[in-house]
């Protein structure tokens, strides 16, 4: 019986293996490496010229690239104590517009500068459970630039960013040193206030 | 032999005067506040310290920062620079040297100040990226016609990260010092600015012509090129900053922090 029972707890432990092998697809790594072939295929695509294929290739990038970012647990990381002095409502609105700012700020450094650069992935880390870094370097003529991902398992077990340090620098940790000192001075409505100001700058350079 | 000498005697007044840790501390103690937290919100890796025996999760402090005014009027006047002289140069240079010369003079001139990146791997006691700093140059200077071509860049061994001196004094534990945002040559730290003068006495094109004047108009000709070939960061972060002086210090600091803790 005994026997039986261990022989069972190995087969299954196997086939957790051998299903966790499988759904490689769905590992950190490869959740960056889709969405960068993603943005890569859609940029071939791009016309320089042509407005209106630039603004279709623009939202043909955001659409395939949204959805690999936590933009609730970026602003979360991003305000850290003072996310606790923002309404829920107040939460959600600053999620979705520091999102969009992130995604403009993005698109337009991939649309204006890209230029055949290769991307190659240097390792994969699990400092903690649910919780992983993906390096990658960027490479572009003589130079290398470093460019790690974070990454977070949410609850229905896909992984998505948080964070992205490049060359040492962490976006969240760069915006939690600015926000803190708006936030020191305004009232969280304030600083949503700042934000979609900057959101409309964007629009109107575009 | 003056300049090794100089050199030791810069290390030995260092180690007497600064302090170990630089940072300003928090005035309400994180760990009073651990409760609000929980677990799965410390940003990983997480940074522990330990104080009073008691862990807490230290987000990283701003950098000291007393000298404030100059380094902001500073870095306003960089900017100006920055728009209406560097960034005019760097669009005619760019448009009138060919992309695989600026690729030659970048090569060359990370070839030549190998004894930098090798000297400061020595001091920290990093013997195979000494190694491959000495394999790398051995390689490119022979086979890569002086260092012109750059035969080792997709060998990650004898291309190891960059040290300079700076990082070689954080190595030491070596706190940053302050915040300093130098005329022209931008941010730095009491701590890296020393190392700038240590690095700029190990650089050989600090040697190469006997003129001060000449080597330092060089060393602004080999920036100017490097910027030429980079996706420029500076303007990345500025315009999507909201203070951009709080970005860029934060930034620079960052990016030290993380070669130094390499």
């Amino acid at each position: 019986m005994k026997i039986k029972l261990i022989a069972l707890g190995i087969f299954i432990y196997f086939l957790f293996y051998v299903l966790s092998a499988n759904s490689s697809e769905f590992q950190p790594t490869e959740t960056i490496r889709a969405t960068v072939n993603s943005v890569l295929t859609s940029l071939e695509g791009d016309d320089k010229k042509n407005p209106d294929k630039i603004k279709h290739c623009r939202s043909k990038i955001w659409e395939n690239i949204k959805d690999t970012f936590d933009f609730h647990e970026i602003s979360k990381r991003t305000l850290t104590r003072d996310w606790k002095n923002f309404t829920p409502s107040e939460q959600k609105n600053f999620s979705s517009t520091f999102g969009q700012f992130l995604g403009n700020i993005y698109l337009n450094k991939i649309q204006n500068e890209y230029s055949n650069e290769s991307v190659s992935y240097v390792g994969e880390e699990f400092p903690k459970d649910s919780y992983s870094v993906v390096k990658t370097k960027i490479i572009s003529n003589s130079i290398i630039i470093p460019i790690d991902y974070k990454l977070i398992k949410n609850a229905k077990g896909v992984w998505k960013i948080y964070d992205v340090v490049i060359e040492g620098v962490s976006l969240v940790a760069n915006y939690r040193t600015q926000f803190k000192s708006i936030l020191r001075k305004n009232t969280p409505a304030q600083l949503i206030e700042k934000l979609d100001q900057k959101l409309e700058m964007q629009k109107i350079e575009n | 032999m003056r300049s090794t000498q100089f050199i030791v005697v810069i290390f030995i007044v260092l180690f007497g005067i600064f302090p170990k840790t630089s940072y300003t501390k928090n005035k309400t103690p994180s760990y009073m506040e651990t409760s609000m937290w929980p677990d799965n919100f410390q940003d990983v890796p997480v940074r522990i310290t330990i104080k009073n025996n008691v862990e807490w999760n230290d987000e990283k402090e701003e950098l000291h920062d007393p000298m404030y005014h100059f380094n902001k009027t500073m870095f306003n006047l960089n900017d100006k620079i920055y728009l209406f002289v560097m960034k005019p140069i760097l669009r005619s240079y760019k448009s009138l040297v060919p992309l695989p010369a600026r690729t030659s003079l970048s090569n060359f001139v990370r070839n030549i100040t190998m004894p930098v990146r090798f000297v400061n791997c020595l001091l920290q006691g990093k013997w195979n990226a000494a190694q491959g700093e000495m394999a790398g140059f051995i390689i490119n200077t022979t086979f890569g016609i002086g260092g012109v071509l750059n035969h080792t860049n997709k060998h990650p061994e004898l291309t190891p990260p960059v040290e300079d001196m700076g990082q070689t004094l954080g190595f030491y534990k070596l706190g940053n010092g302050f915040y300093i945002v130098w005329p022209i040559l931008g941010p730095s730290t009491l701590r890296d600015s020393i190392g700038l003068i240590g690095d700029w006495l190990l650089n050989p094109l600090t040697h190469i012509t006997g003129d001060t004047n000449n080597n330092i108009y060089f060393s602004y000709l080999g920036a100017l090129n490097d910027s030429s070939l980079k996706i420029n960061q500076y303007e990345s972060i500025k315009d999507a900053a909201f203070d951009p002086y709080e970005a860029i210090r934060n930034a620079y600091i960052q990016n030290r922090d993380s070669k130094i803790a390499q």
